[in-house]
């Protein structure tokens, strides 16, 4: 599951990530991290057991907000011609056999390189 | 075996014509035999759905009280071409909106027309005795004019050249984003669908045939700019009522840091007249070949780099020169095969009768460059020859005593076989002393990414490099990277002057 985390100023110098994956025995990836002066924002992506993990960064006043379909496409403009294939870094879009572009919203890491580049304006993330 | 036009347009009627995709075609004459085939397909039909800018509509919007002859129009902030009678205009595909709405453009008008929106329409004039009004706002739909149609100079290409790009930066092209150093291949137009690749003589295709267009029906006018036969690049002049088609195959297109385009449903059903046409339409992707072209170089006669067939262009995967490159389409084959299905089954229900052309396409010409009668400098030209540039591995006080000397801000930077490997500015040397870094090298401090350009490039292309990664100068470089020459913004200033 992945999931935005939006850390507060006051815990951004904090190791939280490193104590969660040691408290949780779980591993956490970073697909993500911005980090700025008065806060941090990141994307995770959690394989097992993400609901203690969003628990313990909830535990510890961290927001967690989860990204069930980061990208998200209107079919009613997508042309299927496949452009944004080529700008993935992670294979969100295949062609498949009868040459409809297909998406495993899963895979994405909110990089947003797709948005601009659809002809149609078909694209979109909510974060 | 020989079929005439009438004798298909009366199966049609009668519900009896058989139809097929030319994607269909191959296999069937492979199963059946030449003959056979000829015998038994009546008609084949191809389809293309890509951005094809030559594209645009004319319009009549009926005359105000009291009237106004339009000089200058603009529908939703796009203007359209008003050089002709008081309320006809042309809205041309590629027109951006004036003004912040640079995602919009034409293309958009003509899809939001097709859709039935509303458009906003402001109009002006210097008013004559019969066309007082001098200017005019109002709000029209499709349905409020007397004429939408489309008129597109240039649309179906039988190929398209397919892109990649050699340069180490990446170009956002019309054919969609090129990665430096060949790292992928955009490709565009439906191969084996093709309409031009299926009768690639025009024996069924020219003036008056009528096609499938955006939705609709509509004609062949004649062929379209660029026509290019001898070399395999035909194209068609094509005309469509606008009211008739729908957004599905008409849709406004915005290629990213390139500008507006429409992309465009077109479908040509093909009869099987003979078994000549049996054996061009059983055209395979591998057979239709165009070039490999390299979008990194900036002029006009960009370089071929190879043949390359549909079939790998589609297959998402191209080796080149050892190297696997991922190709990816510009154009939709999805939308072409559903573009080359609804023509089927429009002919199959006999709500589309075929007709064959009135004068036929030329066969014979090729396209001509634009005669410029000054000719473009460049680089090599206006460059400075006397370059001053420092080995990598000398001291930064070394680097600043040469600036100084030559009274220059750029010093080039080379390896120890002549290859341009950096840059430093005195803004560089000068940080690094105010950081009080422990540095000692030039090339410690240098910047790695040196934007530079080729002796043969115009200066056009050089101006606009330094304008784009707001830089005074950068050096001229040779294929093997050595410097040849600086190329600065004065140096550019001086063909202004003169
Ligand atoms: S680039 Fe846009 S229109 Fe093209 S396939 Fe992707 S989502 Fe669809
Ligand atoms: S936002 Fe980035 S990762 Fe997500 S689909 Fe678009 S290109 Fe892929």
């Amino acid at each position: 599951m992945k999931m935005r985390i939006q850390i507060p100023a006051n815990l951004v110098r904090k190791p939280i990530v490193s104590d969660i994956v040691l408290k949780t025995n779980v591993l956490i990836n970073l697909e993500k991290v911005n980090i700025e002066a008065n806060k941090a924002d990141m994307v995770v992506d959690v394989k097992d057991r993400w609901e203690d993990v969003k628990k313990a960064f909830e535990e510890r006043g961290i927001s967690v907000d989860l990204l069930k379909e980061p990208i998200k496409r209107r079919l009613d403009r997508c042309v299927m011609c496949g452009i944004c294939s080529t700008i993935c870094p992670v294979g969100v879009f295949k062609i498949s056999d009868d040459w409809e572009v297909q998406i495993d919203s899963s895979k994405c890491i909110i990089c947003k390189n797709c948005i601009n580049l659809c002809p149609t304006e078909a694209l979109s993330v909510d974060y | 075996m020989k079929k005439s036009i009438e004798e298909i347009n009366q199966k049609i009627s009668e519900g009896c014509a058989r139809v097929v995709t030319a994607e269909e075609m191959p296999n069937i004459v492979k199963e059946l035999g030449l003959e056979d085939a000829t015998k038994e397909i009546d008609v084949v039909t191809t389809g293309t759905f890509g951005a094809m800018c030559s594209s645009g509509a004319f319009l009549n919007f009926g005359h105000s009280d009291p009237p106004i002859k339009m000089q200058r129009i603009f529908l939703n902030d796009v203007e359209a071409f008003a050089g002709i009678a008081a309320v006809d205009a042309y809205i041309g595909a590629t027109q951006q909106a004036r003004g912040p709405k640079l995602e919009y453009g034409g293309g958009h008008v003509i899809e939001d027309l097709v859709g039935g929106k509303e458009i906003e329409l402001k109009a002006e004039s210097y008013g004559t005795d019969c066309y007082p009004l001098k200017s005019l706002e109002t709000e029209i739909t499709i349905d409020d004019l007397n004429q939408a149609t489309m008129i597109n100079p240039r649309n179906g290409y039988q190929k398209y050249n397919a892109a990649t790009n050699s340069s180490d930066r990446i170009y956002y092209t019309y054919m969609g984003p090129l990665f430096p150093n060949f790292e992928n291949i955009s490709y565009s137009g439906s191969g084996i669908l093709s309409p031009l690749s299926n009768d690639p003589e025009y024996r069924t295709i020219g003036i008056g045939t009528r096609i499938f267009l955006g939705g609709a029906k509509g004609y062949v006018i004649g062929e379209g700019t660029q026509h290019d036969p001898e070399n395999g690049f035909g194209t068609l002049m094509v005309r469509g009522d606008l009211k008739e088609m729908n957004t599905n195959f008409i849709r406004g297109a915005k290629i990213y840091k390139y500008g507006i385009s429409l992309y465009v449903g077109l479908g040509i059903p093909i009869p099987i007249l003979d078994e000549n046409m049996t054996k061009a339409t059983a055209i395979e992707d591998k057979d239709i070949v165009t070039n490999l072209v390299d979008y990194g170089i900036q002029r006009r006669d960009r370089p071929k780099l190879r043949k390359i067939s549909y079939e790998e262009l589609k297959s998402g995967c191209v080796d080149l020169d050892g190297k696997e490159v991922k190709t990816f389409p510009m154009s939709s084959y999805f939308k072409a095969k559903e573009v080359a299905e609804k023509l089927k089954e429009d002919i199959i229900q006999g709500s589309f009768k075929l007709s064959l052309p009135v004068e036929p396409l030329p066969r014979y010409g090729e396209v001509k460059p634009m005669y410029q009668k000054k000719v473009n400098p460049m680089v090599k030209d206006l460059m400075s020859k006397k370059v001053v540039f420092v080995r990598e591995d000398i001291q930064i006080e070394e680097a600043a005593k040469v600036l100084i000397k030559n009274g220059i801000d750029h010093l080039p930077v080379v390896s120890e076989s002549g290859r341009l490997v950096g840059i430093i500015t005195s803004w560089d040397i000068a940080k690094s002393v105010a950081k009080g870094s422990s540095h000692k090298k030039v090339s410690d401090i240098m910047s790695k990414n040196v934007v530079c350009i080729g002796p043969d490039d115009l200066v056009d292309v050089a101006a606009r490099r330094l304008e784009q990664y707001n830089i005074s100068a950068m050096p001229v470089v040779n294929p093997n990277k050595e410097i040849v020459g600086m190329i600065s913004s004065s140096d550019l200033s001086k063909l202004v002057r003169s």
